[in-house]
């Protein structure tokens, strides 16, 4: 924890280096959100370089060093949730599974596949939950929903992939 | 990890979502991370990021011009909320189950608010639920110097709750926003430290676990408004149906609406059209786009001509500091757009307001819209004390006034802000009244009379949920009193007001929040929301699951495996006496009263053994005797998965006088799992119980995720029943066993 602090205390005196160790530390994560929301590899990783960017340029404002992970996030789900928005104006289908057959699947990518089999609301609900760690109180502050409604999203989603996984 | 006290039912679902949960973290830390993404490559990776954004950059020329525009437009600097959820909103929620070791300190003044309600309700500081908020001796002499500050307003209407102060000026606000609010989370931190537990909460889910039952009963009830709402159509004679309220005469809004004549119907996607409706002949007169995309669509209002739409939007603008600099910005607000609806084919916008804050609640009482919203403050070091538009909110792009934001005379941790105000639809472009209440969040209830905030407290021992009452007759808004109660309050129903009295039940969990045993009182609060009453400690290991409120008589119910429905007699607020226990299988998650003598339940039917669910559950009781009540029928929809009733309870169609009830409840089909959607319509008489009118299966509007379960709302105009969803409405003949007589689809 000190340690973070540390690092978030020189990244806003503009050290790189512990900007890096910021990042080191969550970039996976939020690959793994971007990808799992917006179903698409070049599109998240898109999404994940601009919000680095964006991140750096703006390490000023990152208030408190405990809030690293949450305040990235929130910059990475603004960004999916435009690039969400701009996929609904958009007429190609977006990533197609590799075809193959349910059963051949490891379990991975049955997972995978029922996560990918739920809505976009969905997908960043439960993607917010378990890659960025958000309550159902921040995420009903950043989709703009009741927090009821959003546990019962989750919760409704969550019981989805159970009855596909089956 | 087990917890006897604990019902199985929701602890399987718990497990359950907790291994969906890991299983989604495994597949996906398996997931190969793209190499230009590593750390080592930090500076490819800044420079691909600029770029990129240079090829999509239609979101900063869209910020850059909203910027514009509102510098042109409101000639004041948007506001600059950058809102990050983090640590200090949540930290109450992230460790719940911290047992402090100085048991006596927060205890102590729960326990005189126990004392407080056995004596006599003249016994005003040993104060009960004003707890230890309303005895600070400072109050009055702040609140004075709330006066002089604001010498314009009426002095009369000046009275602030106690145990709230009203800003005197912006530096004051701000030491209260960010100096106080740091120190309250601060000496919390410490007490957490001194904890041995150190008990962490994994990924949400024990927290959650209680409020989704919470959530759920969020959807109980609403008194038979539809009986009121009836007659007022254009033509006088046909009855229609309205949406189902908590309070009659206090109208919510929502995504679908009638007049008798009209249909209304806003779909997510930002388009509201108006429907003339006549028998199974529909056709859309009216539409129109908010061309806005920042916005969300919310709810609606209808009133004679006059038609709102409630959204909410976040914003990023570009902010100009100076020296070719400009400085990202980000702000929630919500939005109500009036519209005059006289000419059905040409809907005219009348005006507009904004108000900082994410969307919370509206209400429309007579000619006025109460906007609610959750506003958060820059972040301290970004927030500087000369510029207050960083930390208190703006309506209209107006701050408000350092008098209009009151913040509690003890310190809380939270530095969020609860906005209110009122808007006067003769005048839609323009904010009547605003207020501001620091360090409250949580859920509204609102009464006839009265506002009442509640959120929980976590910083003692025991959790605490704090009410705060405002009046808002024609749009003034005015703090009256603020208190506190033991343990947690379910949802909306769970509170009623009555008489100048406000009765409250709620499931108090005495040892923390996951650990300990629950039980489950009764609190009648005065209109200073001191306590005058109580009854403690019932059904101890099951928590509240709906409630409901009828002049001198209350009823809820708890449950663990069986489903106790308590009746409890309120006619003497220092005395309420529970009248009866009736205990049946399953649980009712919502209670409407249904004509004369009977209360409807909406809820599950359990195994009483096992506690597994067997299907949907409505259930009629006979409350003539209120010591004596009956479970006199039920019927039993198996295999309903979701039921949105539920969830939200202005889904659902109910009219007693009308004999009818509907909603819509999702099945997961066992072969494909996919989930199918059903719309039933139901009536009741005593010969021969629930009766189905209607099954119809929603599957046409369906998509995968089943988010139509939410959109779908079933209404009736005089014998025609309609079924309006995201892309339709389908009407069908009520004389003629809901024969389908008409579609339109969009």
């Amino acid at each position: 924890m000190t340690d973070c602090k540390q690092l978030a205390y020189e990244a806003r005196q503009g050290s790189k280096e512990a900007f890096a160790q910021l990042y080191q530390a969550v970039y996976q994560d939020l690959y793994r959100f971007a990808l799992y929301v917006l179903k698409n590899p070049e599109d998240a990783q898109d999404a994940v370089a601009e919000t680095v960017a964006d991140a750096y340029a703006e390490i000023k404002k990152l208030r408190d060093s405990e809030a690293f992970k949450g305040w990235i996030f929130k910059i990475l789900s603004n960004k999916c949730k435009r690039k969400l928005k701009e996929y609904t104006r958009k007429t190609e289908p977006l990533y197609e599974q590799e075809g193959s057959v349910r059963g051949d699947l490891d379990q991975d990518m049955q997972v995978r596949e029922a996560f990918f089999s739920l809505s976009d609301e969905e997908r960043f609900i439960v993607a917010m939950q378990v890659f960025g760690g958000y309550k159902s109180k921040e995420i009903g502050l950043i989709l703009h929903k009741n927090h009821n409604t959003v546990r019962s999203r989750l919760n409704r989603a969550l019981k989805k992939m159970e009855e596909i996984l089956q | 990890m087990k917890d006897e006290n604990f019902n199985d039912n929701q602890m399987q679902d718990e497990n359950n979502r907790h291994e969906i949960i890991q299983k989604i973290r495994e597949s996906a830390d398996k997931e190969k991370i793209p190499e230009s993404l590593n750390p080592e490559n930090l500076d490819r990776l800044l420079e691909q990021g600029k770029n990129s954004k240079g090829r999509n950059g239609k979101w900063r020329d869209a910020a850059a011009d909203f910027a514009f525009r509102y510098w042109k437009t409101a000639g004041v600097a948007a506001a600059c909320v950058i809102l990050v959820v983090a640590a200090v909103n949540l930290m109450p929620l992230m460790n719940l189950n911290y047992r402090s070791e100085n048991k006596a300190d927060s205890a102590q003044s729960m326990d005189t608010s126990s004392e407080a309600a056995k004596q006599d309700t003249g016994a005003e500081d040993s104060a009960a639920s004003g707890g230890d908020m309303g005895a600070e001796p400072k109050d009055s002499k702040d609140m004075a110097k709330a006066d002089e500050a604001a010498p314009e307003k009426k002095s009369e209407d000046k009275e602030t709750a106690e145990g709230y102060i009203a800003g005197s000026s912006y530096e004051e606000l701000y030491e209260q926003i960010y100096t106080e609010t740091e120190n309250a989370r601060k000496e919390w931190e410490q007490k957490r430290m001194a904890d041995t537990g150190g008990y962490v909460e994994e990924s949400g889910g024990s927290s959650a676990s209680k409020n989704d039952a919470a959530a759920s009963t969020e959807a109980a009830v609403a008194e038979d408004t539809a009986g009121t709402a009836a007659g007022y159509a254009a033509g006088g004679e046909t009855d229609f149906s309205s949406t189902n309220v908590r309070t009659e005469g206090v109208d919510e809004g929502d995504i679908v609406k009638t007049d008798g004549s009209y249909i209304y119907t806003l779909t997510g996607s930002g388009t509201l059209r108006i429907v003339s409706a006549d028998g199974g002949s529909m056709s859309v007169v009216g539409q129109t786009s908010l061309d806005d995309l920042t916005d969300s669509i919310q709810e609606m209002y209808v009133d004679g001509n006059t038609l709102c739409v409630v959204t909410s939007g976040y914003d990023s603008g570009l902010e100009w500091q100076g020296d070719e600099t400009y400085m990202v910005n980000s702000r929630d607000f919500i939005r109500l757009y009036t519209y005059d609806i006289t000419d059905k084919s040409k809907i005219t916008l009348k005006g507009m307001v904004e108000q900082d804050g994410g969307y919370y609640s509206t209400r429309k009482v007579g000619n006025y819209v109460y906007l609610l919203s959750q506003f958060y403050p820059v972040y301290r070091e970004d927030a500087e004390e000369a510029q207050p538009r960083l930390y208190v909110p703006s309506v209209n792009n107006e701050l408000l006034d350092s008098s209009d934001v009151l913040y509690p005379a003890v310190p809380q941790m939270e530095n969020g802000q609860l906005v209110i105000s009122s808007v006067n639809l003769e005048k839609p472009d323009k904010i009547q009244e605003s207020k501001s209440l620091i360090g409250a969040s949580g859920r509204c209830y609102v009464s006839r009379e009265s506002i009442y905030i509640f959120g929980e407290d976590y910083r003692g021992e025991e959790m605490r949920t704090r009410i705060v009452r405002f009046s808002y007759k024609d749009g003034e808004i005015q703090a009256r009193a603020a208190g506190e109660v033991n343990g947690s309050i379910n949802d909306t129903f769970s509170m009623d007001e009555y008489d100048g009295y406000l009765r409250v039940v709620a499931t108090r969990y005495k040892d923390g929040w996951w650990g300990g045993s629950m039980s489950n009182s009764l609190y009648v609060l005065d209109d200073k929301l001191k306590m005058t009453g109580k009854v403690e400690d019932l059904a101890k290991g099951e928590q509240i699951y709906s409630a409901r409120f009828m002049g001198n008589t209350g009823y809820f119910v708890t449950y663990r495996q069986m489903d106790p429905l308590f009746s409890v007699d309120l006619s003497d607020p220092a005395d309420p006496k529970i009248l009866g226990e009736l205990k049946i299988t399953g649980f009712s998650e919502y209670l409407h009263f249904y004509g004369e003598n009977k209360l409807l339940g909406i809820g599950w039917e359990t195994d009483p053994d096992t506690g597994e669910r067997k299907g949907l559950k409505l259930s009629m009781f006979d409350i003539s005797n209120p010591a004596d009540v009956k479970e006199i029928d039920k019927m039993v929809l198996k295999n309903v998965d979701f039921c949105q009733a539920m969830e939200d309870y202005r889904s659902i169609l109910i009219d007693p006088e009308e004999n009818i009830l509907g909603f819509s409840a999702g099945v997961y089909d066992r072969n494909y799992y996919e989930l199918q959607g059903y719309y039933g319509v139901f009536t009741y008489n005593p010969e021969e119980g629930f009766q189905k009118l209607l099954y119809q299966s929603i599957s046409k509007w369906m998509d995968s995720s089943g988010d139509e379960l939410a959109c779908v709302r079933g209404i009736y105009i005089g014998n025609t029943f309609y079924l309006c969803g995201s892309s339709g409405i389908s009407a069908f003949d009520r004389e003629k066993e809901y024969e389908n007589c008409g579609n339109l689809e969009w």
